[in-house]
């Protein structure tokens, strides 16, 4: 223990004697862990966002495809699945989008009946006449009003409907509400021309969620140009966030890979005549192999470790406390109401574990072979200078 | 007296059954016994590098057998070899071979990491022997600061520390202008008095023919020629 | 062993602040308190959300769990994406169904 603490020693002064090379090191090294770190913690925190929220997502909705697009759905079709067993209640549900052209942005429109509860996300109210709406954070900061302003849209048929605003969501539920309005159903209905035999889709709820599934399929059997989506598909959906496809998270990790690999060539490719010279010397005057290797062992351990530590602690403070600004632009896209969000700071302790493993062991490792070659080498070779 | 060194018929051949082979020592035989002065002579090239690496346990004969307190060395696993290197050589190197950009106390304590000694007691043997050279002055020093005279101090502290009982000089007054080389001789002799055998391999006639030489080995091809007092 | 010991505190501490940092994390998805967990789902459950409203570029990138599958596939599968944010969620549907048969002109002789 005492002899490994003085090689921990011996080698830390060796390290400093090239500090500015090293600190380069670990600074391009964190940076490269930092970069994948945030993208980890960012994916993971919004995962568990939506199986945290989303969990109380409708068991089954019912979508009705025409010609491979989405169509408006026949209310009545509920009156067919109502009569399998096991299904609790089917509810047509009205909603859609609108595209304002001077902020450039899509909106949410959602309508609403049948409640009682007051909403802890929401200041104020839910809309209780047609002429009522509450919106997300991200609509109030696009056109700036507040409670009891007024919020004027324009239908299809060019005519205005005016709407006050009863009800503004808070800025904790910003990920699940921003870029909503919500109406009253009568209200959206009359607002998008929809007739009252027509739904968006439908919200199915079962009594036993094991048979989602089977019921599922037997919709879909009944009623053979409906689309059923199951709440699993939808938590799928954003398990599977940042995994797919072109871009993103192959851009990020073929930066981060060849970054590393930049790295480990360097070290690979071989020890310096200096570093040879130092390994000579050393076993001339009596250290073992197994104590030379040691010291490149600590070496390569203090980079990597601390290059763990720095970029997993700045991952973490740019994604919990500074809210990710590196990434937001990757994530924002072409959004316009994009939510200013806060996430719950969740890590994955098996990515965290990987992403350790993934970059201290390779560094380790090669750290350690190049200095093999010298450190079995007989002495003798340092006498002759 | 039991000789403190053994050599018998040592041969060493570098590139074995390549083309480049080389055979750089040839069936030598000697002995050394405690508290000796040596000098091994001989031209570039003769061996006298090989035989001293040889000896200090710095690699191993191709065959023939070195005894050290009877104990054969020739073929111990390499990490006895450290140990023996650590606890009964010390070396003076032709080139110092002292780490540059490190401080002279910490080059002098480099032998000692491998010990079971603190840090603590590192320190003070090591802040000992610099005393003794009048090098405590120079300690924080970084070695590439200092002269070559002071820099060869150096060295012989760092072959000090361990208090080893022989001594390995390979030219050690190469690099020295004459009084300098007068110095080095004064303090090799003065640690013969306390006891050390010392072996010294040189082509300086200013070293060979010192007093406290005792014998000398000539060497010629690979091979001892001439055996005999000074 | 000024030096080690100089480590060895700053990688304690870094160990120390990120497992601290851990363990709230931990906590704090727990705790609804901290992340607001019972009204969100009030929420969900009472408007029947389906998705989080990150992506509001295209339907599909702010409704991915609603998305036809025309949209994101409008143009070919493994064509590159309109939308920035389209490379980030996976289109679903998820498995295979075919619904392609094709009835050989021999086995309908048969």
């Amino acid at each position: 223990m005492l002899r490994q603490l003085k090689i921990l020693e011996y080698t830390l002064s060796s390290l400093l004697r090239r500090k500015y090379k090293n600190l380069s090191l670990i600074a391009v090294y964190a940076f490269t862990i930092a970069t994948l770190g945030s993208v980890l913690f960012l994916t993971h925190a919004l995962k568990i966002e939506a199986t945290g929220s989303l969990t109380s997502a409708p068991e089954l909705i019912i979508q009705r495809v025409a010609a491979g697009r989405h169509d408006l759905i026949p209310t009545e079709y509920a009156k067919v699945i109502r009569e399998l067993p096991g299904i609790k209640s089917v509810t047509p549900r009205v909603w859609g989008y609108y595209y304002d052209s001077l902020i450039k942005a899509n909106l949410t429109l959602i309508g609403v009946s049948n409640y009682q509860e007051k909403l802890e996300l929401l200041e104020g109210r839910l809309p209780e006449n047609p002429q009522e709406c509450a919106i997300g954070m991200g609509v109030a900061a696009a056109f700036g009003p507040t409670i009891g302003d007024d919020l004027v849209l324009e239908d299809s048929d060019k005519s205005r409907t005016v709407f006050e605003i009863s009800g503004i969501f808070r800025a904790e539920s910003n990920l699940l509400t921003n870029d909503l309005v919500v109406l009253q159903e009568t209200a959206l209905r009359d607002f998008f021309s929809m007739d009252q035999g027509l739904a968006t889709d439908l919200i199915v709820q079962v009594y036993n969620q094991r048979e989602t599934q089977t019921l599922a399929k037997k919709i879909k059997y009944l009623l053979p140009d409906t689309r059923p989506i199951t709440r699993d598909e939808i938590l799928h959906t954003y398990e599977t966030l940042f995994n797919w496809r072109s871009g993103m998270m192959l851009a990020v990790g073929i930066a981060a890979l060849i970054a590393f690999c930049i790295l480990a060539w360097d070290k690979a490719t071989g020890i310096s005549a200096m570093e040879k010279q130092e390994i000579g010397i050393l076993k001339a005057i009596g250290w073992e192999t197994a104590e030379v290797l040691s010291v490149k062992f600590w070496e390569g351990l203090v980079i990597s470790l601390t290059s763990f530590m720095v970029g997993i602690l700045a991952a973490w403070i740019h994604v919990f406390i500074f809210d990710a600004p590196a990434l937001i632009p990757l994530l924002k896209g072409w959004s316009v109401l994009f939510p200013e969000f806060q996430l719950t700071p969740a890590v994955d302790f098996y990515q965290l574990f990987v992403l350790a493993f993934l970059t201290i062991i390779p560094y380790l490792v090669c750290t350690i072979i190049p200095a093999w070659k010298s450190a079995v080498t007989d002495p003798e070779h340092v006498m002759r200078g | 007296m039991t000789p403190l060194l053994i050599v018998e018929q040592l041969n060493k051949i570098y590139h074995r059954h390549q083309p480049d082979e080389v055979t750089a020592l040839s069936n030598i035989s000697l002995q050394i016994i405690s508290g000796e002065v040596i000098a091994l002579t001989g031209p570039s090239g003769s061996g006298k590098t090989t035989l001293l690496s040889l000896l200090g346990c710095m690699s191993k004969p191709t065959s023939g057998n070195i005894q050290l307190h009877g104990r054969n060395v020739s073929k111990l696993p390499e990490r006895f070899l450290a140990q023996i290197r650590r606890e009964t050589f010390g070396f003076v190197f032709q080139q110092y071979n002292l780490l540059r950009d490190v401080s002279v106390l910490e080059n002098v304590m480099l032998p000692l990491y491998p010990t079971p000694q603190s840090f603590r007691e590192m320190k003070g043997a090591a802040t000992a022997v610099l005393g003794r050279f009048e090098l405590n002055g120079m300690m924080r020093k970084k070695v590439k600061q200092l002269s070559g005279g002071e820099q060869q101090r150096v060295a012989i502290a760092r072959a000090l520390v361990t208090n080893p009982e022989i001594i390995i000089a390979d030219e050690p007054t190469a690099h020295l202008d004459r009084e300098l080389s007068q110095y080095l001789l004064q303090i090799l002799s003065s640690l013969n008095r306390e006891g050390k055998t010392i072996i010294i391999a040189t082509h300086d006639p200013g070293v060979y023919q010192a007093t406290f030489i005792q014998r000398r080995f000539n060497l010629r091809h690979g091979q001892v020629v001439e055996d005999g007092d000074r | 062993m000024r030096r080690c010991a100089l480590y060895f505190s700053f990688i304690g501490t870094t160990i120390f602040l990120l497992v601290a940092l851990l363990v709230y994390g931990q906590v704090a998805v727990s705790s609804e308190g901290i992340s607001a967990l019972a009204g969100k789902r009030q929420l969900t459950h009472l408007l029947g959300l389906t998705d989080l409203a990150l992506f509001s570029e295209a339907r599909y990138t702010r409704h991915p769990s609603q998305a036809d599958l025309f949209s994101p596939f409008q143009d070919f599968p493994a064509a590159f994406e309109h939308f920035p944010t389209g490379s980030i969620i996976p289109p679903n549907p998820l498995g295979f169904s075919s619904r392609i048969r094709i009835h050989h002109k021999s086995e309908q002789q048969n």
